[in-house]
């Protein structure tokens, strides 16, 4: 009977089931429900890690739809102050070639036009990226990560109640144990 | 034994009660409990501070949330301004100067066919992109512009439009530059607006996980309060069923004396 020697830090149903602690518990049925408590805690150790992990799986995703998504609006603001510069370059020499005669208003003119016309076309190809896809892909890892999540609580619940049943069936037995010490002793010789 | 073990769960101070267990001369079965009770009580002291603690948290997240969303609002909406300003400026704007100046222009010249004809066609193509704004048919707008390109035409002082038609170009000109650079102003403005919104997107992805935090927590206290319960109620059973045992040794001594 030495359940002294365990540390309240060190409480739990692992401790008890293993090693020395198991002269608490001396009859066959009470030890399988130690042992039921141990491998379901063990079972929940395990849960708590996956937990974990898609905890920290959701989170990276997080950040990389964050990250995506800022990719994105640079992305956009390129193409826009590209677009914006090439209308600009175009208003210009259209001013130059009204302030100007001959060859130079011609070829300002020239140039005008065709910046005018390459303005929308290189903006939009300047501002091209893929990260408004990555941000839908890093979103659908999101996803996945709440899947586990919830899984892992689901299995974490089916741990306790499985160790509820456990613990009920444990109090029956000492109960019943109980009923028949009594039956006994109240046996008059 | 139930008494104390209750007393020890419901006083929050666990390292006295921890003590207590060891000190006091329980069978190891009640020990037993007695650590259990001890144990769930710390972990619903955890859980409750840990349900705090995700309260103001998701508290300081929703005010992150709607200072960030206000703040995207607020950059659209100046984004939305400076792209109608860069819209009127560049492409109206710019388009109806740049036009009336090729009329000036195709006066000036005395009418050569090929100029008339791509006035005409400027103005009846302005006409028809502007005719929905207006309200009235596409057709209607086309023939007020060819009509009005044709009177002003006819009607122009060759002479004094030289000036008029490089001054109007210039105008034109200036005002496509001046909507570009509304342009990228309205750029920046929506990239502010898309940056807010992906703080917002990130303090909403904060507040999942401050949830499920939460709902953990909230778990593992009525876990812990369960667990706490039935091992008091085992403890006083057992507790009871000694006192009945002992009992039944009495009586049995009792009726051999």
């Amino acid at each position: 009977m030495t359940l002294c020697s365990i540390a309240p830090s060190e409480h739990s149903f692992a401790a008890f089931g293993s090693g020395e602690d198991q002269c608490v518990f001396t009859s066959d049925s009470e030890r399988l429900a130690i042992l039921v408590l141990d491998r379901q805690e063990q079972q929940k150790d395990q849960q708590r890690q996956e937990l974990t992990s898609a905890r920290a799986d959701y989170r990276d995703a997080l950040d990389g739809e964050v990250q995506a998504l800022r990719d994105a609006a640079d992305a956009t603001f390129r193409g826009a102050l590209v677009q914006s510069a090439i209308a600009a370059a175009a208003g210009a020499a259209s001013v130059v070639s009204a302030c100007s005669g001959g060859e130079t208003a011609q070829w300002s003119g020239a140039t005008s036009k065709a910046l005018g016309g390459l303005a929308e076309p290189i903006g939009k190809l300047a501002g091209f990226s893929y990260a408004s896809a990555d941000a839908k892909a890093q979103q659908g890892l999101q996803e996945t990560a709440k899947w586990h999540l919830e899984d892992a609580r689901d299995s974490l619940k089916d741990s306790n109640a499985a160790q509820d049943k456990t613990l009920d069936w444990l109090g029956s037995m000492n109960e019943r144990d109980a009923a028949t010490t009594t039956a006994i002793l109240s046996n008059k010789v | 034994m139930y008494t104390s073990i209750n007393a020890c769960a419901s006083s929050g101070s666990v390292a006295s009660c921890g003590a207590s267990v060891y000190a006091t001369s329980l069978s190891p079965e009640e020990r037993l409990l007695a650590l259990t009770v001890y144990q769930q009580a710390a972990q619903i002291n955890d859980s409750r501070a840990s349900i705090e603690l995700s309260s103001e948290q998701l508290q300081k997240l929703r005010e992150q949330v709607k200072e960030s969303l206000d703040k995207a609002r607020e950059s659209k909406k100046d984004a939305g301004f400076w792209g109608d300003l860069s819209e009127f400026l560049g492409s109206d704007l710019g388009t109806v100067l740049i036009a009336a100046a090729a009329i000036a222009a195709a006066v000036v010249t005395g009418g050569a066919a090929v100029a008339v004809l791509a006035v005409i066609a400027c103005a009846a193509s302005l006409a028809a992109s502007h005719a929905k704004e207006l309200g009235i048919p596409e057709s209607v707008a086309v023939g007020i512009a060819v009509v009005a390109t044709v009177a002003s035409l006819c009607c122009g002082n060759a002479g004094g439009l030289v000036g008029l038609a490089k001054a109007l170009q210039v105008a034109g000109a200036a005002c496509k530059v001046g909507g570009a650079a509304c342009g990228a102003a309205s750029a920046k403005y929506e990239h502010d607006a898309a940056n807010q919104s992906a703080d917002a997107r990130a303090a909403q992805g904060e507040q999942t996980l401050t949830n499920a935090d939460m709902d953990d927590a909230f778990a593992n206290l009525s876990t812990a309060v369960d667990r706490k319960n039935q091992s008091a109620a085992q403890a006083s059973a057992i507790q009871r069923q000694t006192a009945a045992s002992n009992q039944a040794i009495l009586d049995n001594w009792g009726a051999s004396a």
